[in-house]
C-alpha cells in the first residue's frame, strides 16, 4: 500500500479505536451504582446498648451483619475477637461463604445455619459443617472508645487480618 | 487533491444515517430502561433527578436518546419528501413507500408514547389531548379512548402500556417493517409459493417486471456499500453530537420540566415540532357552518393528509418515474405541500391569534385540497406528454 495511505488509514484506525474505548468506559460507566449507594457505606453501633453473650443484628451495605457480644467466661480468640470495654466482641458479615445465603441464628445449638444448603457456623463465624470451608467475613470496622464503626478499617481490625495472615 | 465524491448525495443516505441512529437509539434506551420507573408517581423523580443526576452518565443517555428523536424526525421528513421528490414510489419501488409509511405510523407512535414517559406537564397534557382524539372516531370513539387509555383518564395504567409500547411492542414492529424496506428481505424476485388442487405449487415469476429499468452497471463494493454510507453517517454524527453536547435544550422543553398535574393545564400546551403540522389543522377550523362542526373538519384534515401521503401511489396517475423537476405540474405540487406543512408548522409554534387562525385554515384547506387535486393534475400532465 502508498505510504501516505497507509499513514491516513493506522490514524483513523487510532482515532476510532479511541473512540471505542472512551465509549465502551462510558456503557460500563453507567452501570456502576449511583454514589447515593454509598450513603450506606458506614454503620456506626454503641456497643454498650448490644446484651451480652447473644448476637446481635445490624446492617452494613444492605448486608446483614452479625455481632456476638461476650465476657471473660468465654475465652478470647486472638484471630476472630476484639476487645472494647471490658467485653469481647466478634463481628461478622453476616453472608454464608458458600452461596451467599443469611444463615439463621439457632438459640438452643448457639450455631449459624444457613437455610439454603445447610452450613453450619458457631458462634465465632468458624465453618463447622455441610458443604462450608470458610469463616465468616469480618468486615472493616473501627472501634472508636465504646462506639463501633463498621466500614472504615481501624487499628483492631488490621490486627485481625495479620492474626489471619 | 480531489475533494468532489463522486455519486454522493446526502438525501440518498438519509436512510442510511436513520438506521444508524435508530441503533443509538436503542442503546440510550437500553440505558435509560435500566433506571426508568414506570409508575406515575415516580416516573418524573426517575427520570428528572434519578438519571440526570445520580446515574453515572444518565444525563448523556437522556440527551442522545432526546436530540436523537428530534433529528429521527427531521431526517424521516427530509427522507420521506426526498423519494415524494424523486418518484421512488413507481415501477416495483411502491411497496417501499407503503413499508416506509407503515415505519412512519409506528415512528408517530414510539415518538408520542414516549414522550408521555417522563410524566411532566407537557407529556401528561399531550397524552390527555391525543387520547381524546380517539374519542371522535365514529361509532366506538369513546370506547377506543377507554381502551388505549386503560383508565378514565390518563393514569398510572396508562403510563405501564405507554411504556410497553415504546420499549417493546413498537421497536419489534419498526425493526421487523425496517427488514423489508432496507431490502433485507427481497420479496420480488423471489419463487412465490402457491397452493393449488394437487398441494404445494412453486413458480419462478418475479412478483413484478423490473424490465422497465436499464440494467446497472457494477461498482467496487468498498467504497459504494461501506466507505459512502460510513461517510454519511460520520458528517451526522458530528452535527448529532454538537447538538447533543452544546445544546441538549433544543430537545427538552422547559414547561416538561414541572411534575404533571392533572388538574392544570398550562397556558400554551403544543406537541413537540414534528407534530405540529398536525395539530394546527384541528385549532384551525374554530367556527361551524350549520351542521358542519368545525372541530370535525380538523379531523378530516388530518385524516386526508395522514392518508393521502399513505396511498401516494395509488392518488399519483403519472406512470414516468421523474424527479419533480422534470414535471411540469407535480413541482408545483410538491413545493405547495412543503410550504403548507411548513406553514402549519410555524403557526401551530405561535401563540394562537386571530390572523394565525385564518392563515392556519387556508394552509390546512390547501393541504387537504391537494391530495384531491392530485389524480386529476397527474393524468392532465400525463397527456400534455411532458
Amino acid at each position: 500500500m502508498d505510504p501516505k495511505r497507509r499513514l491516513v488509514n493506522y490514524s483513523l484506525l487510532a482515532l476510532a479505536g479511541t473512540g471505542g474505548y472512551f465509549t465502551a468506559g462510558t456503557l460500563f460507566g453507567s452501570l456502576e451504582p449511583p454514589k447515593k449507594a454509598l450513603l450506606e457505606a458506614a454503620t456506626l453501633i454503641d456497643t454498650t446498648t448490644l446484651s451480652p453473650n447473644t448476637v446481635s443484628f445490624f446492617s452494613w451495605l444492605k448486608k446483614p451483619i452479625f455481632i456476638y457480644k461476650h465476657d471473660a467466661s468465654v475465652p478470647f480468640d486472638p484471630k476472630r475477637d476484639v476487645a472494647i470495654g471490658a467485653y469481647h466482641y466478634t463481628i461478622m458479615v453476616g453472608i454464608c461463604t458458600h452461596l451467599g445465603c443469611v444463615p439463621k441464628y439457632e438459640e438452643e445449638a448457639k450455631e449459624f445455619v444457613c437455610p439454603c444448603h445447610q452450613g453450619y457456623f458457631d458462634l465465632r463465624g468458624y465453618a463447622l459443617r455441610g458443604p462450608v470451608s470458610k469463616p465468616l467475613e469480618i468486615p472493616p470496622f473501627d472501634a472508636q472508645g465504646e462506639l463501633l464503626l463498621i466500614g472504615q478499617a481501624g487499628e483492631a481490625y488490621m490486627q485481625l487480618m495479620e492474626a489471619n495472615g | 487533491m480531489k475533494w468532489r465524491i463522486p455519486n454522493f448525495n446526502l438525501l440518498l443516505y438519509t436512510g442510511t444515517i436513520m438506521v444508524a441512529l435508530f441503533i443509538l437509539m436503542v442503546i440510550s434506551g437500553i440505558f435509560l430502561a435500566m433506571h426508568y420507573k414506570p409508575d406515575a408517581a415516580l416516573a418524573f423523580e426517575s427520570v428528572n433527578t434519578i438519571i440526570m443526576h445520580e446515574v453515572p452518565y444518565g444525563w448523556l443517555w437522556r440527551k442522545i436518546h432526546a436530540m436523537g428523536s428530534t433529528l429521527f424526525f427531521w431526517l424521516l421528513y427530509i427522507h420521506l419528501l426526498g423519494m415524494l421528490y424523486l418518484g421512488f414510489y413507481k415501477h416495483g419501488k411502491r411497496i417501499y413507500w407503503y413499508n416506509g409509511m407503515a415505519l412512519y405510523v409506528c415512528f408517530v407512535i414510539i415518538g408520542f408514547t414516549g414522550y408521555v414517559l417522563p410524566m411532566g406537564q407537557m407529556s401528561y397534557w399531550a397524552a390527555q389531548v391525543i387520547t381524546s382524539l380517539l374519542a371522535y372516531i365514529p361509532g366506538a370513539g369513546e370506547d377506543i379512548m377507554r381502551l388505549v387509555r386503560g383508565d378514565f383518564a390518563v393514569s398510572d395504567v396508562t403510563l405501564l402500556r405507554f411504556y410497553v409500547v415504546h420499549i417493546i411492542v413498537m421497536p419489534l414492529c419498526i425493526i421487523g417493517i425496517l427488514l423489508f424496506h432496507a431490502d433485507f428481505f427481497k420479496w420480488h424476485a423471489t419463487t412465490k409459493l402457491s397452493f393449488n388442487r394437487k398441494g404445494l405449487h412453486v413458480t419462478k415469476e418475479p412478483r413484478f417486471s423490473k424490465s422497465a429499468l436499464p440494467p446497472k452497471e457494477a461498482k467496487p463494493f468498498f467504497s459504494n456499500a461501506v466507505l459512502k454510507p460510513l461517510l454519511a453517517c460520520s458528517v451526522f454524527f458530528a452535527f448529532f453530537f454538537y447538538c447533543v453536547f452544546f445544546h441538549p435544550y433544543l430537545a427538552l422543553d422547559p414547561l416538561n420540566m414541572m411534575p404533571a398535574d392533572p388538574t392544570d393545564t398550562p397556558a400554551h400546551i403544543y406537541p413537540e415540532w414534528y407534530f405540529l403540522w398536525m395539530l394546527q389543522p384541528l385549532k384551525s377550523f374554530f367556527f361551524d357552518i350549520g351542521p358542519i362542526k368545525g372541530a370535525y373538519v380538523g379531523m378530516v384534515c388530518l385524516v386526508v393528509a395522514n392518508a393521502g401521503l399513505i396511498f401516494l401511489p395509488l392518488l399519483d396517475k403519472n406512470p414516468r418515474r421523474v424527479p419533480a423537476h422534470e414535471r411540469p405540474y407535480f413541482r408545483w405540487w410538491f413545493w405547495t405541500l412543503v410550504v403548507c406543512l411548513v406553514a402549519l408548522t410555524v403557526l401551530g409554534k405561535l401563540p394562537t391569534t386571530p390572523a394565525g387562525l385564518w392563515l392556519g385554515m387556508g394552509f390546512s384547506t390547501v393541504l387537504m385540497g391537494l391530495f384531491f387535486i392530485l389524480p386529476w393534475l397527474s393524468r392532465k400532465e400525463y397527456d400534455a406528454k411532458s
